[in-house]
């Protein structure tokens, strides 16, 4: 749980950036994530494609989590926690990367889907 | 006249790609000069094809075998000669990296049994190499645009289209349907002519049903028809994901999973170059964006005939092409 709390702290401070050989289209109900290093596709729902949408503009995510707890009306704990799930998911799936607050990458714990 | 003794061209449209062979294609409809990129399909023998191919690089994409372990088709690739396809009884085929150039060793048997692998898989090659985007699925015209029918392997695509067909219908592809995006929705461009039929389908049409399909050219696991094509692109009014279902009652209504749906209906899969992929990407969004997708639910019970008909009733309430 300490382990958690702490990537989460990291995570917060941390950005987002959609790598190169990463591609994402919004259809009706999903947006859809390709993985051009492995070939699979990965569905997002609307509200973790708005998430990825806002990784996107390169802000921190503690300032994303805030912007969407406000556009959510829910509170911000729970929008920081469901937000650090994602981006830990697409970071170990290989669909996102992050630069912590000192400039060093993160790394994803492990990769079950990355080259 | 066995394949390889016409040598004049032989110029035909099918899958989106100008056909030039050097030999009759009896099952292509005869083409125009298009903006279509163009394949030229030049005879070869097969000692010929497999002296030509690498020893060494090669990667095997695809490998079907019969029950009985015997080898049913293989397809591989090398990156600088391209593609190599080969089915005993059916021929080989070279497909240059582009697709530009197919060079063919056809058996000395009737044309509509080397047409099969040609259709099912060497011309798609040719054509998804060429820029097209291919979806496993079958459609028909039904007044004056297309609509298709995509679903699992053995779901009922090719009997839906045959039993549209044999009400009046007019064949737009069998199995592969090529894709092209337009501003305002998407155009399906026409397949070959050959189209198989399931022995019971058959049984359970009119005989004048049957009279439309075309010649019978013969039997094999299906029966195999020279249907009449339509002769040229159509826009695509609507798609239908076919799903077996529990119910009593055949169902159409708005499909879920469509994503996902349209992603998995990519016809050859073993394509997996990041143009590719992001091409296909691109067309199911547009599709998912401007053509409406329903899901066609068919209980276990039901016949195609009948779906055909709740098909062709439901497709007279769509108005215009596209959204």
């Amino acid at each position: 749980m300490a382990r958690r709390r702490r990537d989460d702290g990291q995570l917060l401070g941390a950005t987002a950036r959609v790598p190169q050989h990463v591609v994402h289209r919004s259809f009706a109900h999903e947006t859809v994530v390709l993985n051009l290093k492995t070939g699979r596709y990965h569905g997002l729902n609307p509200t973790a494609g708005m998430m990825l949408a806002e990784l996107e503009t390169g802000a921190r995510i503690g300032a994303i989590a805030a912007k969407l707890a406000e556009l959510f009306e829910r509170p911000p704990a729970e929008i920081e926690q469901d937000l650090a799930a994602l981006c830990l998911d697409l970071l170990r799936r290989g669909l996102i990367e992050l630069t912590g607050p000192d400039g060093r990458s993160l790394e994803a714990a492990e990769s079950d889907d990355a080259d | 006249m066995t394949p390889t003794e016409g040598r004049s061209a032989w110029r035909c449209n099918a899958f989106g790609i100008d056909v030039h062979a050097g030999f009759p294609i009896p099952e292509l409809p005869a083409g125009r000069e298009s903006r279509n990129p163009r394949s030229a399909v030049e005879p070869a023998s097969a000692a010929e094809l497999q002296r030509e191919w690498p020893a060494r690089g090669t990667e095997r994409f695809l490998e079907r075998v019969h029950p009985n372990g015997r080898l049913m088709m293989a397809v591989e690739h090398h990156d600088d000669a391209g593609f190599h396809i080969w089915a005993p009884y059916y021929g080989r085929h070279l497909v240059s990296a582009d697709g530009a150039l197919i060079r063919s060793a056809l058996p000395a048997v009737a044309p509509w049994r080397w047409e099969r692998l040609l259709f099912a898989q060497v011309l798609p090659l040719a054509a998804a190499l060429q820029g097209r985007q291919l979806f496993h699925a079958s459609a028909v015209s039904l007044g004056g645009a297309a609509v298709a029918f995509a679903g699992l392997s053995g779901a009922g695509k090719s009997s839906i289209a045959a039993h549209l067909v044999a009400r009046g219908a007019s064949l737009v592809t069998d199995d592969v349907l090529s894709l092209e995006r337009t501003r305002r929705g998407v155009t399906v461009h026409p397949g070959s002519r050959l189209a198989g039929v399931l022995q019971h389908e058959l049984a359970a049409m009119s005989a004048s049903g049957r009279l439309r399909l075309g010649t019978r050219l013969g039997a094999a696991d299906k029966t195999y028809f020279a249907a009449s094509v339509v002769d040229g692109p159509l826009p695509l009014r609507a798609l239908y994901y076919i799903a077996r279902v529990r119910s009593d009652s055949i169902e159409i209504g708005p499909s879920g999973s469509l994503p996902s749906r349209l992603l998995g209906s990519a016809f050859i899969a073993y394509l997996r170059s990041p143009r590719h992929l992001v091409d296909h990407l691109d067309v199911c969004m547009h599709l998912a964006a401007t053509v409406p997708v329903f899901e066609l639910s068919i209980p276990a019970t039901a016949q195609s005939g009948d779906v055909a008909h709740a098909v062709e009733r439901h497709a007279s309430t769509l108005s215009g092409a596209g959204r």
